[in-house]
């Protein structure tokens, strides 16, 4: 019997003489996806859908009170300590408070009626919906505590308002109250709010004149969509147990959800599919060059059996030389797999996951060995099997 | 028995004095082999010693290459007897024939005389990998018969890049290199020209003689017939000594 020494000195040169650039290639390509995708595409998708789940609102709860609908009830809102119970939730990425209704009030701005909807919001309205400041600032934490009388401006109400930028440092009246524009608030998520003024949450309460100004919405962000029905089938209990409630509506959207899922799945689909697609093409490679190999070889397989080999040592040195051909097609997988890791980590801003890079490697190889015996076995069982005499007479 | 000896082109005849001393090396005894209803063999008989050459000849599809199989235990007769160094070969086991022929016989061929992909010490080295002898042993083996075939200088070349002669000298080494008592043959110098022919069968012919090892040759060419001690001809099915 052959020594596996002596096995793997004999197939490693032989396959580094012959080398099989296109099963290698086919191997590597599979491999490198495998790896790819398996150790950013979870950071990737993350992100996609984050983005995806933002654009459809998928991700974001609001939760009001609805006791207006009851005559006679007091008015209810959300207290702090609801809030920071909702915000030290593991599905809870944001939680902000608002306004349920808008206070509008009618300017005339050069003989021209502007309609403006006032709404209050606390600091976290802005991470809730991702929006950022086009100009100045976005309201914080020390206008809602020092309930200032400052506002933030949809871009579009600054354009009806002011004829000149810049629209910061600027005084609009609102109930006879004159508050300074500190920003111009912008982000895909602004939409229809473009049209807005937003007031902390504080000075809303202290000066708005409409009913119900207090926080009863709340605005929550979750991380990803499959946090968001579990946390909506523990709202009530979550928040009875913090606060007497009798009346919520909760909002999400179901549908986009579903969609977006979807679109997940099928991505997840195609992705499989190119990895199984290169990986059985590498396969298929390594059988059809075995037994290419094999019929090359008939009469040196002879030849190594007349000599006192046996047929466990040609089986051995077919399926070593399918596994090694493999095993080089994992190991430039694994090289092309980190380095499109690195490019798309340093195109993206994400951190390189070296930890889980390094936990991919024995699988890779795994799978790639394993790629190389399912193509291997049976061309080398075949040449293990030849009639000696036969093999020695085949031209 | 006349002995028949050339080295290069000279050409000198030789007696032989001691032939009732020689060791037996293989003795087939009316072996039949048949592929369906044709009779390749019809009850061969054939004797091999130590230090003797046979050639086997007669023209094409005769069993030439049927025979040398079966003398090689690489394909078993229908009927006879056939004993080796003492021992009855046809009882052994698949296992136990690949151990005798590994230990006792060397083989070559006409096509296929090297591994492609190889170099010539890795081909000269196969045998003795089988046998699991070590490496470093191996080698040093190795580099002595290559340094008799005249190949040392050529032990890392790839071996499907040397000439036909040079390609024969490999597989007569491989062949040697487990120190066999029989080498089989079939048309070695089939794809030789005179010059190399000649210089190959006296190749055989000092190993014959210096190392007592018995030679079965196949053969179309009476050239190389001449060489041997005793000519095999196999007409009908059956071996006559010529």
């Amino acid at each position: 019997m052959l020594k596996t020494s002596d096995l793997l000195r004999i197939v490693v040169k032989r396959q580094l003489r012959q080398l099989k650039l296109g099963v290698i290639l086919s191997i590597s390509l599979g491999i490198a996806m495998f790896i790819g995708v398996d150790v950013v595409g979870k950071d990737l998708e993350n992100r996609i859908v984050s983005d995806v789940a933002l654009i459809g609102n998928v991700t974001i709860l609001t939760v009001t009170m609805e006791e207006h609908l009851y005559p006679n009830t007091p008015p209810h809102f959300f207290t702090d300590k609801t809030v920071t119970m909702f915000k030290n939730l593991p599905g809870v990425m944001y939680a902000g408070l608002s306004m349920r209704f808008v206070e509008v009030i009618r300017t005339q701005v050069q003989d021209k009626n502007v309609y403006i909807r006032i709404r209050g919001v606390d600091p976290f309205f802005w991470k809730v919906y991702e929006l950022n400041a086009y100009q100045g600032r976005l309201l914080n934490e020390i206008d809602e505590k020092q309930r200032s009388r400052v506002c933030v401006l949809g871009i579009d109400l600054a354009r009806n308002l002011f004829q000149n930028e810049p629209y910061v440092g600027k005084t609009l009246t609102i109930f006879n109250d004159n508050y300074t524009v500190v920003g111009i608030a912008g982000g895909l998520m602004m939409r229809s709010r473009t049209l807005d003024c937003f007031i902390p949450l504080t000075a809303a309460s202290d000066r708005l004149i409409a009913p119900n100004t207090y926080p009863n919405m709340l605005l929550l962000r979750m991380r990803s969509i499959d946090d968001v029905e579990p946390i909506i089938k523990k709202m009530p209990e979550l928040i009875l147990s913090q606060q007497n409630t009798p009346y919520l509506k909760i909002e999400y959207a179901k549908d986009e959800i579903t969609t977006v899922r979807t679109i997940i799945r099928r991505v997840h689909v195609l992705l499989l599919l190119g990895i199984a697609a290169s990986l059985g093409l590498g396969a298929f490679g390594i059988w059809q060059s075995s037994f290419a190999s094999v019929r090359e070889r008939t009469r040196e397989i002879g030849l190594q059996l007349a000599m006192g080999a046996e047929q466990g040592d040609i089986m051995r040195q077919f399926l070593g030389e399918a596994l090694c051909n493999a095993l080089l097609g994992g190991l430039a997988g694994i090289l092309f797999g980190i380095i499109t890791i690195l490019a798309v980590c340093m195109a993206m801003g994400m951190p390189v996951a070296w930890l889980s890079i390094i936990l991919h490697i024995p699988i890779c190889l795994a799978a790639a060995s394993l790629v190389g015996a399912l193509g291997g076995t049976w061309p080398a069982v075949q040449a293990g099997r030849m009639d000696v005499a036969s093999a020695l007479r085949f031209e | 028995m006349s002995r028949l000896r050339r080295t290069g082109m000279t050409v000198r005849y030789m007696t032989a004095s001691a032939d009732t001393a020689v060791e037996e090396l293989l003795t087939a005894a009316d072996i039949v082999k048949n592929y369906g209803s044709y009779q390749a063999l019809r009850g061969v008989s054939l004797t091999l010693h130590a230090g003797r050459m046979a050639a086997v000849m007669g023209p094409s599809g005769c069993g030439k290459s049927t025979l040398l199989l079966i003398l090689g235990l690489l394909q078993k007769p229908d009927a006879g007897t056939y004993t080796g160094l003492g021992r009855d070969l046809l009882s052994l086991d698949a296992r136990e024939q690949a151990l005798f022929r590994r230990r006792f016989f060397g083989f070559i061929l006409q096509s296929c005389a090297v591994f492609s992909y190889s170099t010539v010490e890795e081909n000269v080295e196969f045998p003795l990998m089988y046998s699991g002898v070590p490496r470093r042993e191996r080698l040093a083996r190795v580099m002595d018969l290559l340094e008799s075939v005249n190949l040392a200088g050529k032990a890392q070349a790839r071996s499907n890049l040397l000439s036909g002669g040079e390609q024969q000298r490999v597989a007569i080494a491989r062949a040697l290199i487990g120190n066999p008592r029989v080498l089989l043959a079939d048309e070695p110098t089939g794809q030789l020209d005179g010059e190399n022919t000649q210089k190959l069968m006296a190749h055989f012919r000092r190993v014959c003689d210096d190392l007592a090892v018995g030679i079965i040759i196949v053969t179309h060419d009476p050239q190389v017939a001449d060489y041997c001690d005793t000519v095999y001809q196999l007409r009908d099915g059956r071996a006559i000594v010529a």
